[in-house]
């Protein structure tokens, strides 16, 4: 399929590539349907793509490069929007989206929201990590520079497909981060999320 | 979509259903705090407004970002990068 877009122009893609995120990202309701595109010319950062309105697009990067460890707490509706049941580590990418700023030491992540990426079952959902302990313009300029000199952009897989997942792992393992285990699963009670004030 | 807000009295430990599945419960009155217990199926996503609101307003700063931005940083992190 031809995905057209204002930043990248025409892209094809194979239909498996699309990412299907059912629930929308905040703000961007009716736009479901993704792919992740990289630019050949510039890959420093990925792009989430809409399929259907071009000029949706979102710059994202991979958390583990810049947050180290990302310990997130992935909860049970989270993983039913990733289209499984059970948690598997190298299926599930963790993206943080960027924002720029006006110069380049001013671009910022945001930790709060990660896009969560499940590679096999080709569902996406943006999770809210609202424990406090996260923030949503953290700068990580001097991270980008050590992922630079580590030459992550370069390694990073190139396709996105439904066989990218031996990839992943790849990525996974880079000596950016010592830590193995990202994420932890853990189920959330939300009656006692918050504890009383007394 | 356009909502219309309905507003109902409710008492402590009183609740209101929402269609078939989703039930919300006045678990404590304290001053000008309400506590809300919450029953929905496991794909409900519940959040507080407050924090939606600043991820909407983050996400739509995101989607701002330009190729032209995209450059100024690989450019400033990657002196090889053309």
């Amino acid at each position: 399929m031809i995905i057209q877009s204002e930043r990248f122009g025409s892209i094809e893609v194979d239909d498996k590539e699309v990412l299907t995120f059912e629930h929308h990202i905040l703000g961007f309701q009716g736009i479901n349907e993704y792919i992740l595109h990289e630019s050949q010319e510039d890959n420093t950062f990925l792009w989430l793509q809409s399929v259907k309105d071009p000029s949706v697009g979102f710059p994202l990067i991979e958390t583990e490069v810049l947050h180290d460890p990302y310990l997130i707490k992935i909860h049970g509706s989270d993983l039913i929007h990733l289209g499984t049941t059970s948690y598997k580590d190298e299926a599930i990418g963790s993206y943080a989206m960027v924002s720029f700023g006006t110069r380049p030491k001013s671009v910022t992540a945001n930790f709060v929201s990660p896009i969560l990426i499940h590679f096999e079952t080709r569902k996406g959902v943006q999770i809210i990590l609202d424990s406090g302990e996260f923030d949503m313009e953290a700068e990580i300029y001097d991270a980008l520079c050590k992922a630079a000199q580590n030459n992550f952009f370069n390694r990073r897989r190139v396709s996105f497909g439904p066989s990218a997942v031996q990839r992943i792992t790849k990525t996974v393992s880079t000596p950016i981060s010592s830590q193995e285990q990202r994420y932890r699963l853990e189920d959330i009670d939300y009656a006692d999320d918050e504890p009383s004030i007394h | 979509m356009r909502c219309l807000m309905l507003v109902l009295t409710r008492r402590l430990g009183e609740s209101i259903a929402i269609d078939d599945h989703i039930k919300i419960v006045v678990v404590q009155i304290k001053g000008k705090q309400v506590r809300l217990g919450i029953e929905a199926p496991k794909t409900s996503v519940i959040h507080r407004e407050e924090i939606y609101n600043s991820i909407k307003s983050k996400n739509k700063q995101a989607a701002l970002g330009t190729l032209e931005q995209q450059k100024l940083v690989s450019k400033s992190i990657r002196p090889n990068i053309n």
